[in-house]
């Protein structure tokens, strides 16, 4: 076959090969998580009948089509989820309000709830409310068998805010926004970019000639690089034959490339394991030993109350707060996991650190079932600029299933009570003794 | 005139290499010019999509910087000083880089004094414009590096520059605001001297500017130190002649060294009983986080860290993580790196193998190589060898020895080495004319496309769509 023949053959197997990617590109909506994973401690939120858990979030970007929410069930229930524009309540229906069944035992069941895209949701407030569906004499929808919503310890939403029946609560739900937008919006937010970028006297358009650049250069350097010539067509089919092949072999093999639009109702629980029983109970002592904090620090959202779980592996979990002086602090009701069952140790290790410039008193109480295990009186820690611990180790081993109490209280004079550090921390160890 | 005999002088003594592949041909400056362009325009795209604070720490790399910017003078890491760190939870907290030696954020502070106006965008492209350059310019040096190895290899030295910027942690770094872009390229630029030096012959000029460039060294990452016993190594090996001028080069080299950067080894010193502040920085992570332990502290070993999984993370890592760390590749990116850094050892390992077989007493051959400045080549390259290994196990060790070391970019002052080898194990794989140069073509590709979408398909939807 002529010479001519077959480059030319080469040449249109390139341009099929591009356009076939090309067109697989276009083709596919994404449905894409905008907000990084919530890594925080789980808590599981009880939805009983009558009651809502009601959380806000502001659009990051248009599009928003539908959030993804965690339950736990014992029973089998029904909850009802509704998702309305905030401030646009009373004007319009909600933008989706679905009543989900949610089968029995499930640890950790995640549903979506998906509305029609919404074209201009960056920077708007919504509302995710969620309460249990079944009235209180209907089997699944009782008091009995009540669903929880998965929440998350820590702020995660930077302008979303959680409440329960209407009050603030500490948190915000396990929840993943979605926004919905093809190729066609990734590429467009790509422009956007680009033609807000005007840095300077660096115009809008420098940026496109670098894309450009790049675009060109890179294979142009890449047929350099192994030593043939661009000019070369057996060089250039072989490069524009192989840009487009690998472009489709990673288009197909990575999902991230064409996740397919979510659809409402469930699905298959598989983007988180359960979680295992320890980490299940931990998430319930968790849950009683909130705190009460005053005054509250405020000023930076990574300072204000932190309780949240640290060395996963392991099985060692450590709840930890931050707080500053003339503050009292209560983790109470606390139920001591019993030790066997849970595969669980059970100790308790407080700690206190300082880096005040000057002396304060601490004092801390640790009670379980109402008698006194420890009462550390006013200890005296003076500072100097040099952390300092105090450590309490409890053996609670006799104590499962009863109710634990700490207080913490620290009273003093400081200068700068901004650089103040003050950890309290609970320590639940795995028991040696028990069977995994 | 220098004591020391130059190159020319020197009996010819042909190099042994490795097979080249039949298509190279010659590579002008042209060349140089291209991957120099397209590199800076690669850098600049990732810089204008990557949002603020979506590279490793850059907030608190900037803080330093525009510390500097703003007050004129380097910030005290104290307690009560100008920068400290501040917590995030027990096992989490930032710890300020004011207590690293401050060499790239002086340049980044005067980059951003050169900026028109004081506009806080334009100041923040400013500073991520030393990131930019310093990545630059170590495409430059990796380029001269290997055209001083091999000389007759020009597309050599293309690919290794290209595959460099290629990768996508390393436009990324270029991206935003940190040290390591820094550290990387005086790193790589000491490198480059060193290896000039030894071939060429230690000009004074070269001596002096070695001197700096190890003075910058020593103001960048700790973990460009590394360099330093490269340096004696290479020393070693190469500054031969009388004592008078063995001893007059390593004066010049260390009193510029020292000139350069003892400054602030004093200033460390006198704020906090730490010449290099390392001790000051775990001192505050003790302090701010007190659970978070080392491996070591907890009573794991090496090889517990081992089936931890840090080599892994050092691996995804070096080749690309995206925003703080937090967005990854999906997994069989990283095996197909893996399976191309394979085959690069692969192809190292056969070159080598064909080199000892061509010699007639591959153990005579060795040793003469080793001990002879005229067998420059296999010596540097082990001399290299052993800079990538030092590299590896020092990151390595302190993944063991703290708690925030398991990240691959803190190899990146040896990546000169690195992407020497890469490219140039490829290219002795025993492919035949024909495929070779396909093989090294499907890689480039590949880590093209995986450039473009760690940008476009990684970075963009996390934090724009």
């Amino acid at each position: 076959m002529p010479y001519r023949i077959l480059t030319l053959l080469g040449f249109l197997l390139a341009a099929a090969l591009w356009a076939g990617l090309g067109w697989q590109v276009l083709r596919n909506d994404h449905m894409i998580p905008y907000d990084p994973p919530q890594r925080c401690l789980h808590a599981a939120l009880p939805l009983l009948p009558g009651h809502s858990v009601t959380q806000t979030l502001q659009g990051r970007s248009h599009g928003l089509s539908g959030v993804s929410l965690a339950f736990r069930t014992t029973g089998a229930a029904r909850v009802g989820v509704h998702i309305y524009e905030v401030g646009a309540e009373d004007q319009v229906a909600p933008l989706a309000g679905a009543v989900i069944q949610l089968p029995a035992n499930h640890p950790f069941y995640t549903v979506n709830v998906v509305f029609p895209p919404q074209s201009f949701s960056s920077n708007r407030d919504y509302a995710v409310l969620v309460r249990a569906a079944g009235r209180e004499d209907e089997p699944g929808g009782g008091r009995g068998a009540a669903p929880f919503v998965w929440s998350c310890w820590s702020e995660s939403f930077a302008f979303g805010e959680l409440r329960v029946d209407g009050e603030p609560a500490h948190g915000d739900l396990l929840m993943q926004p979605l926004y919905q937008r093809g190729a066609g919006g990734a590429v467009q937010t790509v422009v956007a970019r680009f033609q807000g970028l005007r840095v300077g006297v660096v115009p809008a358009w420098l940026w496109w000639l670098c894309l450009a650049i790049v675009l060109v250069g890179v294979p142009t350097l890449l047929v350099r690089a192994v030593g043939g010539r661009l000019g070369s067509p057996p060089h250039l089919i072989a490069l524009l034959t192989l840009l487009p092949l690998i472009g489709i072999a990673v288009y197909w093999g990575d999902p991230r490339l064409h996740r397919p639009v979510v659809q409402a109702g469930e699905v298959p629980p598989g983007t988180e394991t359960p979680a295992p029983a320890h980490v299940d109970l931990l998430n319930e002592l968790r849950k009683q030993a909130v705190g009460e904090i005053a005054p509250r620090q405020t000023w930076d959202r990574h300072l204000t109350f932190a309780l949240e779980p640290v060395a996963d592996e392991e099985g060692v979990r450590h709840q930890a707060l931050r707080t500053s002086v003339n503050t009292t602090v209560t983790w109470r009701g606390a139920t001591i996991p019993p030790a066997a069952a849970l595969s669980l140790a059970s100790a308790v290790d407080q700690g206190l650190w300082t880096m005040d410039d000057g002396p304060i008193h601490v004092r801390v109480t640790a009670t379980v079932a109402g008698a006194t295990l420890v009462d550390e009186q006013e200890t005296l820690i003076d500072a100097q600029g040099k952390p300092q611990r105090i450590t309490q180790t409890l053996d609670l081993s006799a104590h499962a299933g009863q109710t634990l109490t700490l207080t913490l209280t620290t009273l003093g004079e400081t200068r700068n009570s901004a650089r103040m550090v003050i950890w309290s921390g609970l320590t639940i160890a795995p028991d040696s003794n028990s069977s995994p | 005139m220098s004591e020391f005999p130059q190159a020319e002088t020197l009996p010819d003594v042909p190099d042994v290499d490795v097979p080249q592949p039949g298509l190279y041909h010659g590579e002008g400056p042209l060349g140089l010019a291209l991957l120099l362009g397209t590199a800076f325009a690669l850098m600049l795209v990732w810089m204008a999509v990557v949002p603020f604070d979506r590279g490793p720490d850059e907030a608190e790399h900037y803080r330093v910087a525009h510390f500097i910017y703003t007050n004129g003078r380097l910030p005290v890491f104290a307690p009560d000083g100008d920068m400290y760190g501040y917590v995030v939870n027990a096992n989490e907290a930032y710890i300020s880089y004011a207590s690293t030696p401050g060499g790239g954020y002086i340049l980044t502070a005067l980059a951003m004094r050169l900026a028109p106006g004081d506009d806080p965008y334009v100041v923040l492209y400013a500073a991520r414009l030393v990131s930019t350059v310093a990545v630059l310019l170590t495409v430059f040096l990796a380029y001269r590096t290997v055209r001083v190895l091999f000389p007759d290899r020009p597309h050599l030295a293309l690919g290794a520059g290209l595959a460099l910027v290629l990768i996508p942690q390393v436009s990324l770094t270029g991206a935003y605001v940190n040290h390591d872009a820094y550290t990387m390229a005086v790193c790589s630029w000491a490198v480059y001297l060193l290896l000039a030096g030894w071939k060429e012959g230690w000009t004074r000029g070269r001596a002096a500017w070695l001197g700096v460039a190890l003075g910058m060294v020593l103001l960048g990452r700790l973990t460009g130190y590394v360099i330093i016993p490269f340096a004696f190594l290479v020393a070693l090996v190469s500054l031969r002649g009388s004592l008078g001028f063995v001893l007059g080069r390593l004066l010049v080299t260390g009193g510029l060294a020292a000139l350069v950067s003892g400054w602030w080894f004093v200033r460390s010193y006198l704020q906090t009983g730490d010449p290099i502040g390392f001790q000051a920085n775990l001192e505050a992570w003790r302090a701010l986080a007190p659970i978070r332990r080392a491996p070591r502290d907890v009573g794991l070993s090496l090889l517990d860290v081992a089936r931890g999984g840090a080599p892994y993370t050092i691996f995804r890592t070096f080749w690309g993580a995206f925003g703080q760390l937090e967005v990854y590749f999906l997994w069989p990116y990283y095996v197909l790196l893996g399976l191309m850094s394979l085959a690069a050892g692969l192809g190292l390992a056969w070159g080598l193998l064909q080199w000892l077989v061509s010699a007639k007493e591959p153990a005579a051959a060795l040793e003469r190589a080793l001990a002879r400045r005229s067998a420059f080549l296999p010596s540097a390259l082990l001399l290299l060898a052993l800079l990538a290994l030092g590299m590896v196990a020092l990151v390595y060790w302190q993944t063991w020895t703290t708690s925030f070391a398991t990240q691959g970019r803190y190899l990146y002052p040896a990546i000169v080495p690195f992407v020497l080898f890469l490219t140039l194990g490829v290219t002795a794989l025993p492919l035949g004319s024909v495929i070779r140069p396909l093989a090294q073509g499907c890689a480039f590709a590949f880590l093209f496309v995986l450039n473009l979408i760690g940008l476009f398909a990684y970075t963009v939807p996390t934090y724009y769509l």
